[in-house]
């Protein structure tokens, strides 16, 4: 039995508003076992960043549990917290905006080492930065250089450069390669991969692009208005999807082969608010196939077949 | 080229470059475009290929400076764009080819409503009372799916998928001969993606209009577009038929960005092209590609490479395919 690494009880994110409570994440659970991916796939607004933000408790939890190697990390206090982000690290979506424009690449990578003073002897530091480079394909005559000169990979391989730095456990990818062009999303893709392998590194990869989430993760996560929908193993989930919006969330994918000819579905709307919710499902006015129970309560999460999980009222 | 009657749009031989201070940026360095009537075109690439330049010369809105055209032609519709004044050009803009852009919240005006934004093209191209024009603007908020009740709104008022439409029916309200759709999708979810799509082919076959859509996907390109061009380094390395450029990929760049998606399903590694675009204010000489290409040869470095013809249509500009027995590797 593979070693559990972080679980997810029962999670709660609300938003205080003028007209009311903002239901970002809503009692959502779920765990990642070591050196697994995990991958949390929705549309904006559904809950997936704010579930990463949590887990790194940027933002502090309305209700439930992070336990993370056996511990609960909502009870840590700000120094054990500030410990325990040695070892679960994030990568964002938008490298331009997400590192210092005035930090050159080896001050950039330095600051993660420094913040935990891993390192008394500079020469020492700059091997292992130089070594790091080299492993995330960063040219070591990049290493004086500003974010501003460089392209959107490459900038992208620094903010994995830094995740990396004080060798974590747990990554949050956070729409690592949306920013990117196809080529180089590939590159990153890629090299995220391999390091996975090299260093026994777990992920959870928030994205919304499901051919990438079903070329990277083992389970995926079906994410709607803070709630998750349908959690299964990748092949699983794209072979059965059981949900009526995994099931269109799937059929949306453009896919790039002529001889495919798929009967599109179609959702119609677009997503409510989430805004004091009422009590029924949460698709429920968008579904195809919306019948009378699904308004009577909000669905619960069940495990439908073995591994296979679903908060679908009719099924 | 034969028929010249038949082609909605023909580009040729289009060098379009900008003068920064840097340097000179080489954005369109020689491209063809034939686009029959009734037909939608692809135009495919990564950033900084030259695909906005291009779709921008059409519309004569290049910013100059430091945007220069510096060579070819574009007869839309058989008339010579570039020898018309400032003042024809607009009565063309907007009436005979329209664009939408990636990014609804920056190109819809902010203090006018909906409708205002929908009848100033109405008003610009057509001698109509204002009444007409709102019973226009009603019509056709309803033909993209938006009730025409709100054109008393604000475009903030409007979701993004909500906002594309409005820009979809200020594109199509004067029925232009031409729609060019910059990324038009890009910003949106998959399913709000899927329901603009949906949208604009069925206007697409109504309006009887001819389309280039400019996208970065394969998938879009796939489901929406009769022929593709791929662009890379501002110029079109590969054009044919959809089924042809798919199934029977020539370019090595083209290639390469096939290798480069994820396939549902498909638990392949990704092979990715190497390197990073060409610095397109010193491109390399010969072929653009050649210094991602694992094809390249001496030769590449020499000249620019000719279209190769494979069949009518088809062809990709690639001097490998001189050896009468070379072929990709395939996918």
């Amino acid at each position: 039995m593979a070693e559990e690494l972080l679980r997810i009880e029962n999670l709660k994110k609300y938003f205080k508003t003028k007209r009311g409570l903002l239901h970002a994440v809503d009692n959502i659970s779920f765990s990642i076992e070591k050196g697994k991916t995990l991958g949390l796939v929705g549309e904006s607004g559904c809950g997936k960043s704010t579930t990463g933000l949590l887990i790194l408790r940027l933002i502090e939890p309305t209700d439930g549990k992070i336990i993370f190697n056996g511990n609960d990390i909502n009870k840590f206090n700000n120094k054990e917290m500030r410990e325990a982000r040695r070892d679960i690290q994030i990568i964002f979506q938008d490298p331009f905006s997400s590192i210092n424009p005035r930090k050159s690449v080896i001050e950039l990578i330095q600051e993660p080492l420094r913040w935990f003073k891993v390192y008394k002897d500079k020469t020492e530091e700059n091997k292992y930065i130089y070594g790091l480079m080299d492993k995330v394909g960063l040219a070591r005559n990049l290493v004086n250089r500003y974010p501003h000169e460089l392209d959107g990979g490459r900038r992208q391989r620094i903010g994995v450069a830094r995740a990396l730095a004080l060798k974590p456990e747990l990554i949050v990818c956070d729409e690592p390669v949306s920013a990117l062009d196809v080529s180089i999303q590939a590159q990153i893709l890629n090299l995220l991969e391999d390091l996975q392998g090299e260093m026994d590194l777990t992920y959870l990869f928030i994205t919304h692009d499901l051919a990438v989430v079903n070329h990277f993760s083992d389970d995926i996560a079906v994410m709607y208005l803070g709630k998750i929908v349908e959690k299964a193993p990748a092949t699983e989930l794209f072979k059965n999807p059981l949900h009526p919006y995994t099931e269109a969330l799937l059929s949306a994918i453009p896919i790039p082969d002529v001889d495919i000819n798929k009967e599109r579905i179609l959702i119609k709307g677009e997503i409510s608010s989430p805004i004091e919710p009422p009590n029924e499902c949460r698709f429920a006015n968008r579904c195809n196939y919306v019948q009378d129970i699904c308004r009577q309560q909000e669905p619960e999460l069940r495990e439908v077949s073995p591994g296979h999980f679903l908060s679908y009222a009719v099924k | 080229m034969k028929n010249n009657k038949n082609l909605v749009l023909d580009v040729s031989n289009l060098e379009v470059e900008y003068r920064t201070q840097e340097g000179v940026v080489h954005a369109v360095n020689g491209v063809d475009i034939k686009l029959p009537r009734k037909s939608t075109l692809g135009l495919v690439g990564e950033t900084g290929a030259g695909k906005t330049t291009l779709a921008l010369s059409i519309m004569r809105l290049v910013p100059s400076p430091p945007g220069v055209i510096t060579g070819g032609s574009i007869l839309l519709d058989g008339q010579d764009i570039f020898s018309l004044k400032d003042k024809q050009m607009e009565k063309i803009r907007g009436k005979d080819v329209a664009m939408i852009f990636q990014d609804p919240m920056t190109s819809l005006n902010p203090i006018l409503t909906v409708g205002e934004q929908i009848s100033e093209v109405i008003r610009l191209h057509e001698n109509v009372s204002q009444k007409q024009a709102e019973a226009r603007v009603k019509e056709m908020l309803e033909l993209v799916g938006i009730d025409g009740e709100r054109m008393n709104e604000y475009p903030h008022q409007f979701s993004g998928g909500m906002q594309q439409r409005v820009m979809i029916a200020i594109g199509l309200v004067c029925n232009p001969k031409l729609l060019i759709a910059d990324e038009p999708t890009t910003a949106l979810d998959v399913t709000i993606q899927a329901q603009v799509l949906d949208l604009m082919r069925g206007l697409k076959d109504e309006f009887d209009m001819s389309m280039i859509m400019i996208t970065h996907s394969l998938g879009i390109v796939a489901e929406v577009c009769d022929y593709v061009s791929v662009m890379y380094g501002g110029r079109i390395v590969e054009y044919g038929s959809v089924r042809d450029v798919f199934k029977n990929t020539k370019h090595p760049y083209t290639e390469g960005l096939f290798n480069s998606i994820p396939i549902i399903n498909a638990a392949k590694r990704l092979e990715p092209i190497p390197g990073l675009m060409p610095d397109p204010i010193e491109l390399p000489t010969g072929c653009v590609f050649w210094p991602r290409c694992s094809y390249a040869i001496e030769e590449c470095k020499k000249d620019v490479p000719q279209p190769k013809y494979f069949n009518d249509t088809h062809y990709a500009s690639c001097i490998r395919y001189e050896e009468p027995d070379f072929k990709l590797k395939g996918r």
